[in-house]
């Protein structure tokens, strides 16, 4: 089954805790496509943990101006 | 009993589990630097108010917005990780709400093992996947490409080679040979890639010396007529 430590998606979570930041921009840009929207699962193929932790990330790092909504 | 429970009150009081916040703050960037100070102490101020421990504090300085904020494109982004009682969390959210120079603000709870960390915030992330599939296309096109380059260039002999006088006559040829030269390529264009690199090498040479027999027979038969 899917495991969260493993090392593709082994640094999505601050080392330490369960908890995606949504300051790291590098990441974030990762898992948006060109025009902003988040990348789905079936793209990423990340754990659904990890998926849901780092839509809520993206959407804060949104809220805050770090990443269009849109391009 | 009244003691004993006003007592157990206290030590309830005392034992306030203190939560975990990471409060950002974006600040209007039209003050001075010495506003923005005063601004930054405000924030301050009222988290200790609030009987607020920071216990890490961050500053980017002046960055540009992904959208518009109010009428700004700029704004002073400010990161504060405190502890406080969750219970006066909406007081301090309804004053960042009131001051004017507070754009806009987020306050997140934050995990225990939490530690600030420090990202490369501009660097622009790298797209292989995009950039293989623009390289793999010309391949493809490379490899079939020298087998057509040399076959046009004996049609370009005989059109220079050609008079005036017998043009219509010329022409009808020209364009058989364009024809017998299309029929013996096509299926050495299907061939190719099966084989290996030397066949096809042999093949196409083995055609243009028939090539250029052919296109000998057909000029020498112009000298005769010419004659």
């Amino acid at each position: 089954m899917t495991n969260i430590n493993r090392k593709k998606f082994g640094e999505i979570c601050v080392p330490g805790t369960t908890y995606v930041d949504y300051k790291n921009l590098p990441l974030m840009k990762k898992y948006i496509t060109i025009h902003g929207r988040i990348k789905p699962r079936y793209y990423t193929k990340a754990p659904m943990v990890l998926q849901k932790r780092l839509a809520r990330a993206i959407k804060n790092a949104r809220f805050m101006a770090l990443i269009p909504f849109i391009k | 009993m009244s003691k004993i429970t006003t007592a157990a009150e206290e030590t309830a009081h005392d034992e306030i589990e203190l939560t975990r916040y990471e409060l950002m703050v974006l600040i209007n960037p039209t003050a001075n630097s010495v506003e923005y100070k005063k601004n930054v102490e405000k924030i301050k101020k009222l988290l200790t108010d609030h009987e607020a421990a920071i216990w890490h504090e961050e500053e980017w300085g002046k960055r540009e917005l992904a959208y518009t904020i109010k009428k700004q494109e700029d704004a002073y982004y400010l990161i504060l990780n405190f502890d406080m009682d969750p219970a006066q969390m909406p007081k301090v959210e309804a004053q960042l709400r009131i001051m004017n120079f507070v754009l806009r603000h987020l306050a997140l709870k934050v995990p225990e093992g939490y530690t600030p960390q420090t990202y490369n915030l501009d660097e622009e992330v790298e797209r292989p996947k995009k950039e293989e599939a623009v390289k793999a296309t010309p391949v493809k096109k490379a490899a079939p490409a020298p087998v057509k380059e040399e076959k046009p260039v004996p049609v370009e002999e005989v059109e220079v080679e050609t008079e005036e006088e017998e043009e219509v006559i010329e022409e009808e040829e020209v364009e058989e040979v364009v024809e017998e030269v299309a029929e013996e390529v096509a299926p050495v264009e299907v061939e190719a890639p099966k084989k290996k690199a030397v066949k096809t090498v042999e093949d196409s040479a083995a055609d243009l010396s028939k090539l250029d027999a052919k296109l000998e027979e057909l000029l020498s038969g112009d000298d005769d007529l010419n004659l």
